[in-house]
């Protein structure tokens, strides 16, 4: 707020600083717009940014709810945490892929919150920057922040095209980011894609072989297509290929698909 | 109970030879661990693909998109051998690059005849605000240039072939 005064801006501003090992505050920029991540100060603080960004251009004070959340600003109550989906091969230094969605399954439950477009059908083109969603938890502190997150992260289900998610799976559970020892660095020291595929790449395999086996000759006619979970047999199949019988569901989707011109 | 051979796409391709029986097997072990294997659809063949009684599945593990293409083992290794025997009677092994993501062709580094190395720089094509190269997989020659600079292509074209 007082930064805000000082140079007389009258608007949302993300003032950022970076904290030095001796505890010291390093002022770093001050960008006086909404930012991709302000979802996060949204969760932590219990304001609607854009709402308050519009009683001020209508000549309203800064908000009372305002003031008290700035003053709690440096003891926050809760830890929130975003993480950017996005149309990349984490494999191939992370070139974007575009494609089809064919399956979109969003997680849900308590502190989730996803900013997103996409829905079973949506092409995603190569006109704009690959992001599909913006994931954020909020809980309590930042282990159980990070404990929902690898939840909700193996909750969601894409298919048809190849994303980000197994690079923020495979994050979310690395030593080094659960204790918070981070650096611009992070990804070329730790990450390498190539062998977190290869090892799912097996699995891949095994489940296909497992899938024909199961739903019956390997030369038989019609469409294996559905679900298989390892092990646990076939569920409800979700795709095109492989829709139940009612016209509902055809419809729905000629609906989803017809709507986003090819 | 036959064995069927499974190919999974990918820059090292991996081939896995198993019956129903031993894939179940080795994802009972697994099944502990990781519970996200998920067949997700199985995806439209090719002419080539169907004459040949083979299919292709997208399967998707934690996160990780995969195509898996899958056959009869025994089948397999026929087609492998009349493949050798035309390629020992003198058929050129040519190569086609295609584009794997639409977008603009930046540069074109190389014309029809250049000799190549594997890794050499043959193209670039700019695709979500991002500049791509396309290099050379092997050692050879330019047999042919399919595309120009300022050109849009879709994903699949043919941009550059190498004999």
């Amino acid at each position: 707020v007082a930064v805000a005064r000082g140079v007389g801006l009258r608007n949302a501003a993300t003032c950022e600083f970076l904290r030095a090992p001796d505890g010291h505050f390093w002022f770093l920029e001050v960008n006086a717009r909404l930012q991709v991540e302000h979802g996060v100060t949204e969760l932590v603080t219990g304001l609607d940014l854009v709402h308050e960004q519009l009683w001020i251009a209508a000549g309203a004070p800064l908000s009372e709810r305002v003031v008290l959340v700035a003053e709690a600003a440096t003891t926050p109550a809760l830890h929130a945490v975003e993480v950017r989906l996005s149309a990349e091969d984490p494999a191939r230094d992370f070139a974007p892929v575009p494609g089809v969605v064919t399956a979109w399954r969003e997680p849900g439950g308590p502190g989730i919150r996803i900013d997103g477009w996409v829905e079973t059908g949506v092409r995603v083109g190569t006109d704009y920057d690959p992001l599909l969603a913006k994931l954020m938890v909020v809980a309590e502190d930042r282990a159980a922040a990070v404990a929902r997150l690898q939840r909700a992260l193996d909750e969601y289900e894409v298919g048809g095209l190849q994303t980000t998610l197994p690079f923020a799976r495979w994050l979310v559970r690395h030593p080094a980011f659960r204790a918070a020892e981070l650096a611009t660095d992070f990804v070329t020291r730790h990450w390498d894609g190539e062998a977190v595929r290869g090892e799912a790449a097996r699995r891949a395999a095994l489940v296909a072989i497992g899938a024909v086996a199961a739903g019956g000759a390997f030369s038989a006619a019609g469409t294996a297509s559905g679900r298989l979970t390892s092990g646990d047999g076939w569920r409800a199949p979700l795709t095109p290929d492989a829709a139940p019988a009612g016209d509902w569901y055809a419809a729905g989707l000629r609906e989803a698909t017809e709507r986003w011109p090819r | 109970m036959s064995v069927l051979r499974a190919t999974v796409e990918g820059r090292e391709p991996l081939v896995l030879e198993l019956d129903a029986a031993g894939a179940a097997e080795e994802l009972a072990g697994w099944h502990a661990t990781v519970p996200t294997a998920t067949l997700t659809r199985e995806l439209p063949a090719s002419g080539d693909d169907r004459l040949g009684g083979r299919r292709r599945f997208e399967v998707v593990v934690d996160g990780w998109r995969f195509e898996v293409l899958l056959e009869d083992a025994a089948r397999a290794a026929l087609r492998e051998r009349a493949a050798r025997l035309g390629a020992a009677h003198g058929h050129a092994t040519m190569q086609s690059l295609q584009a794997q993501i639409p977008g603009r062709i930046v540069s074109v580094d190389v014309a029809p005849g250049d000799a190549v190395e594997a890794g050499q720089r043959l193209l670039s094509v700019e695709a979500m605000k991002m500049e791509n190269e396309v290099r050379a997989p092997r050692a050879g020659t330019v047999e042919r240039v399919a595309v120009a600079a300022g050109q849009t292509v879709d994903q699949g074209d043919e941009l550059v072939v190498i004999s």
